[in-house]
């Protein structure tokens, strides 16, 4: 049990980053993107909404796969990790754009109601009025996304990204215990996801306190 | 136009990797739901034999990546002397996963019913699995298949996983098919473009079957 | 206790001497004696004990979180009292004898009594996902063991009695509050029940609305049924009842026959309490 948790526990720095990096790449591609989703003009709200779309509805393996293996060799070579973290990334700004618009509508129609009979700019009323409250708003989901993030990450290992469940591969194809192994590695990103949702809970209560205040 | 010509080529090669990722799809669902629901009921039972182990199983299912799960099954039952092939692997992987993220969809459909409906009946001297049955489980299940059916999109895409367990699926097909021509981009994209397809398609017709509905 | 009280006794119903009231069978209908009722530890209902005659129309009125309610509810053991005994026809219900010890009744036996017992909820709770004939045939059909074909007839034959025999096939959603509210009286009388509980019946409903409902309550009382009603409508509860029951706190404050304790109430927190809900 300690053996298979020390050899695991070498792939989680590659977990951790890949998730992490993913993460980034999502949440300030998905920014723009949220924003153009709710522009008043056609031109961009629709590819805004069919990339999304597309975004999403093709499995997160395909989209690595598409970026390693194809991206990587037709255009410019990736390595395993850059190839995880785009692809990942990609979608996760689909997904995140999609909680940021969720949230900035969450802010009720009062507040641009009362932003605008102050005449705030759109710019002032988005960065003074808008967004600190929506960031409460979505702060919850965006953290349980990041979870489903933590778990994706896995398939990270299909492409050969060396992090746990690639090294849980390996070490049940050397010795015949995969279910030991594997029920390890199911822990180990259970734990790993305990202080995401306890940043969650952590962010979202200093930030409902300075929006009360 | 090379690339038109490329997915035209694969196209027919990648239809029996599809009918196979529907198969998976279906089968997963078919096993997993009745799973979902008796989980539901069972991880508030009163026995902790029954509690306990259903809990583990559903905080796991859910917990755990879905790839470690289809390990789990594949590389795992061998250590107890239980091989399966990779087919039937990933159903049950992927049925567990199912019967892990359903049981949360078919408690929450339970507790959406109001607690009014059940003091109703109770009022009009209806017995316990008659309330359940006459009452509230029809008007759980209404609550319950909209999000069933954006689950049943969501493992349809989750599929894909049982590449990595060699069963001949849509995306080992492609992966096949680009390994021997090198054309990567093309065979993936046209994989990725059978997935999306379908899936918007699913989505739209549930949207517009949710519409009708809502129509007085 | 302060003088003004008149929390009622074990003989009767509390009503000072001379006073006029329907006829007493020796054994009333229901019985309710020493009832307590916590919730969340709090008790919301203190040793109250009250009887009701047959064919009497009770309203139990008071200002918010006096217990009416939860009163009201442990007739019918919605809420499972922490004291007190609840009887039917001078039967105790609500728990069982086993080994010489008094349990809690199991679902079945709960079942039995409350098909004995009519209830009509705040909010209707009508089954959504079926039609107002549906509604009304569901539990004599299951509950009662009707057949198909009579619980239709009398389900029709209820429906038509309030009024709503055009709106047999409509699905609650479509039909307005009011109507959904006698579609729930209707649900209810078609279980032949021995006794009506009503648990604010138009609180929700605009007042217009609300009208049809009391109209249809008035000639239930008519009829002799037996009812019980937690009511604001004080117009109603004067026009309607036998007897006005006012509670506060848990407990009974004041009660007698209902112009006189509309008119004259002895006890100084009924005084406020009517002065506050009526101008006069």
């Amino acid at each position: 049990m300690a053996r298979i948790l020390s050899i695991l526990a070498a792939g989680i720095g590659q977990t951790v980053a890949i998730t992490a990096a993913a993460f980034v790449l999502g949440a300030v591609a998905g920014f723009p993107l949220a924003l153009m989703r709710r522009s008043p003009y056609r031109v961009l709200r629709m590819p805004a909404a069919a990339v999304i779309e597309i975004l999403r509805s093709i499995p997160p393996i395909v989209w690595l796969f598409i970026v390693y293996y194809g991206i990587g060799s037709d255009v410019v070579k990736l390595s395993t990790f850059q190839g995880a973290v785009i692809g990942l990334g990609l979608i996760a700004a689909a997904y995140l754009a999609e909680i940021y618009r969720a949230g900035i509508d969450a802010v009720a129609r009062g507040q641009w109601e009362a932003a605008k009979a102050l005449a705030l700019p759109r710019r002032a009323t988005y960065q003074r009025v808008i967004l600190p409250q929506a960031l409460t708003v979505v702060t919850p989901p965006a953290a349980t996304y990041a979870i489903g993030l933590l778990k994706d990450s896995a398939i990270a290992s299909v492409i050969g990204a060396t992090d746990i469940t690639f090294r849980a591969v390996q070490e049940t194809q050397a010795n015949l215990h995969g279910l030991s192994v594997f029920a390890v590695a199911g822990l180990l990103y259970i734990a790993l996801s305990v202080p995401i949702a306890a940043v969650a809970r952590y962010t979202d209560r200093i930030l409902a306190q300075k929006v009360a205040k | 136009m090379d690339f038109l010509r490329q997915w035209q080529q694969f196209f027919p090669q990648f239809l029996p990797g599809l009918w196979v990722t529907l198969k998976l799809t279906v089968a997963s669902l078919v096993l997993g739901f009745p799973l979902g629901a008796a989980l539901a009921v069972a991880v508030s039972s009163t026995r902790r034999v029954i509690r306990w182990p259903s809990i583990v199983l559903v905080e796991l299912g859910r917990g755990a990546p879905g790839l470690i799960v289809l390990y789990l099954v594949y590389y795992g039952l061998p250590q107890v002397g239980l091989t399966l092939p990779n087919f039937l692997a990933a159903t049950v992987a992927l049925a567990i996963t199912t019967g892990a993220y359903s049981s949360e969809i078919f408690r929450a459909g339970l507790l959406a019913v109001p607690v009014g409906q059940r003091e109703a009946s109770r009022a009009l001297g209806l017995k316990p699995f008659k309330e359940f049955r006459l009452v509230v489980l029809p008007q759980a299940l209404k609550f319950v298949i909209p999000p069933l059916i954006g689950f049943a999109i969501i493992l349809y895409q989750g599929t894909s996983l049982a590449f990595a367990i060699s069963t001949p699926e849509l995306l080992s097909r492609a992966y096949n098919a680009a390994s021997i021509t090198f054309q990567f981009t093309a065979a993936l994209t046209l994989a990725g473009a059978m997935y999306a397809v379908i899936s918007l398609l699913a989505i739209a017709l549930v949207r517009t079957g949710s519409r009708r509905d809502e129509r007085p | 206790m302060t003088a003004g009280e008149r929390p009622a006794d074990a003989s009767g119903t509390g009503r000072r001497a001379g006073e006029a009231g329907p006829d007493r069978s020796p054994v009333p209908l229901l019985r309710l004696e020493n009832i307590s009722i916590s919730y969340r530890g709090h008790e919301v209902v203190h040793e109250v004990s009250l009887d009701v005659s047959p064919g009497e129309v009770v309203a139990l009125i008071g200002p918010s979180g006096a217990g009416k309610s939860s009163l009201l509810r442990c007739v019918n053991f919605l809420e499972v009292p922490a004291a007190g005994t609840v009887y039917l026809e001078g039967r105790p219900v609500g728990f069982v004898q086993r080994r010489g010890r008094s349990v809690p009744a199991n679902a079945t036996a709960l079942a039995e009594h409350r098909r004995e017992v009519g209830m009509v909820f705040q909010n209707f709770n009508l089954f959504p996902h079926l039609t107002a004939v549906e509604n009304v045939m569901l539990a004599q059909i299951h509950s009662l063991g009707r057949s198909k074909a009579d619980a239709r007839e009398r389900a029709l034959k209820e429906l038509a009695h309030v009024g709503l025999a055009s709106h047999a096939d409509a699905k609650p959603a479509k039909c307005s509050g009011g109507q959904q509210q006698r579609i729930a009286i209707a649900r209810a009388l078609a279980m032949d029940p021995k006794l009506m509980l009503f648990d604010e019946p138009t609180s929700a409903l605009d007042p217009e609305l609300g009208i049809e409902v009391l109209t249809t309550m008035r000639r239930l009382a008519d009829e002799g049924m037996t009812m019980i009603v937690v009511t604001h409508e004080m117009h109603f509860a004067e026009e309607v009842a036998d007897r006005i029951v006012f509670m506060a706190d848990g407990r009974i404050v004041e009660q007698g026959p209902a112009r006189q304790v509309m008119r004259e109430p002895v006890h100084e927190r009924t005084k406020r309490f009517l002065a506050a809900v009526t101008d006069r």
